[in-house]
């Protein structure tokens, strides 16, 4: 080994990083070379002077972390664990979806949970029960139906009565009406009527008496004892 | 347990998981921080900036068994951003002052410099850790960051390649240069092995 050489592999040497077959040639090198070997001895008299500069404590602790990790980091950090990163979850369970839903279409599945306990039904029996099911609805359907049937029955034939009910009071109400009026247009009638006669008879006389004076002028004569003749009036 | 089920534990909601974390890198990553950038307060601000982003990222972390690498490099970024932030090349001043072993308050570069302070005075503990952070700051940053990973850290020259994303012959020689200047700033600092008290 040369001194170039030697540079090269002292920290090595220094720090025990050196392979034993480079160990063995520097500690024959250092033997035989003086200029080496004081190099050497600086380097490691300094070394132990870095030594003298120990660990310190500071004086408080410096960090410390209450905060807690949300749910979702903390699932994505347990994903991390296994080498799966959050894309490839995600494709993963929509692929585990999308091959369920084709699944238990092409099976015609149906998994119904009753009285604690799962009941997973495929292809026949589903068909079995569909018609079951069919049939039942059927039959609840034309139950309804007659319900409703009844039920607007009823509405009709109360409307109708009530229609009824109330024309009768009007007409009722309207014949009193009229009955009023013609009361009150017969007794105007009858009063107008007294009161013509009245006027006329009132006339009558006012012509009488006017006729007896006409009379009475036309027959006056001297001598003349007048007619016998008399307009009887009042 | 390893770092990397503490780090699934928390992602799987377990807080406390990461408070472990934490607690177990803390000393580590405030020291070398400290030894990068020098200053306490800059040391202890970055550290929490450190395990803030940590934090704010693990999530991002693809492989857990990777996390002392990525760490690494989340407070070397840190440090690069501070030392960025005070203008702050290395430095070659020696100013400074020292508590000497009779508790008189001096300056650094006097008391190198004083007659008085025989060899045979050792220096407080404080004092030589003061004189090798000073060293080290007279040295290149990336060299210094390799001596620092190395010495206190205790990675080996590999890890440190991968952290700083650099050949390792480039992450060796940086160190074996570093060392080399290391000395020589010491040397211009008039420390000598009778300072450090070496047992050779």
């Amino acid at each position: 080994m040369n001194c170039k050489k030697m540079e090269e592999v002292f920290v090595d040497l220094i720090y025990e990083e050196v392979s034993k077959e480079d160990e063995e040639l520097a500690k024959y090198h250092l033997l035989s070379c003086k200029s080496c070997a004081k190099k050497f001895n600086k380097l490691k008299e300094t070394t132990t002077a870095l030594a003298r500069w120990t660990e310190e404590q500071p004086e408080t602790n410096l960090v410390f972390i209450e905060e807690k990790v949300p749910l979702m980091e903390r699932l994505i950090g347990k994903l991390d664990q296994f080498g799966i990163t959050p894309q490839r979850f995600v494709f993963g369970a929509l692929t585990f979806i999308f091959i369920l839903v084709l699944f238990t279409g092409i099976m015609r599945t149906e998994a119904v949970y009753q009285n604690g306990e799962w009941e997973i039904s495929f292809g026949d029996k589903l068909k079995r029960d569909e018609i079951r099911n069919e049939n039942a609805v059927l039959a609840e359907f034309k139950k309804l139906q007659k319900e409703n049937l009844l039920f607007m029955n009823s509405i009709l034939l109360n409307s109708e009565r009530r229609l009824r009910e109330e024309n009768m009071n009007s007409v009722s109400i309207l014949a009193n009406e009229f009955a009023k009026q013609r009361q009150q247009d017969l007794f105007l009638i009858g009063s107008s009527i007294n009161k013509l006669a009245q006027r006329n008879q009132d006339r009558q006389l006012q012509t009488n008496r006017m006729l007896n004076e006409l009379f009475r002028l036309s027959s006056y004569q001297p001598g003349y004892q007048g007619s016998s003749r008399k307009i009887e009036g009042n | 347990m390893e770092d990397d089920s503490l780090i699934n534990q928390y992602l799987s909601g377990d807080v406390r998981a990461f408070n472990h974390l934490v607690n177990r890198w803390e000393l580590k990553i405030y020291n070398f921080i400290f030894k990068v950038l020098g200053k306490r307060e800059d040391a202890k601000d970055a550290t929490q900036q450190t395990f803030i982003k940590v934090y704010k990222n693990l999530r991002k972390l693809k492989n857990p068994n990777k996390f002392s690498p990525w760490i690494y490099q989340i407070a070397m970024n840190i440090c690069r951003d501070q030392m960025r932030k005070d203008k702050r090349a290395p430095s070659t001043s020696i100013h400074g002052k020292i508590r000497t072993s009779n508790g008189e308050e001096m300056e650094l570069a006097d008391f190198l410099s004083d007659d008085s302070a025989s060899p045979e005075d050792s220096l407080y503990q404080g004092e030589v850790v003061e004189i090798i952070r000073r060293g080290l700051n007279m040295i290149p940053v990336e060299q210094r960051t390799v001596i620092i990973m190395k010495e206190y850290q205790g990675l080996k020259f590999r890890e440190i390649a991968e952290i700083l994303e650099e050949p390792l012959n480039t992450v060796k020689s940086r160190m074996y240069y570093g060392l080399t200047a290391l000395r020589k700033a010491l040397a211009d600092l008039e420390i000598d092995k009778e300072v450090f008290q070496y047992e050779l």
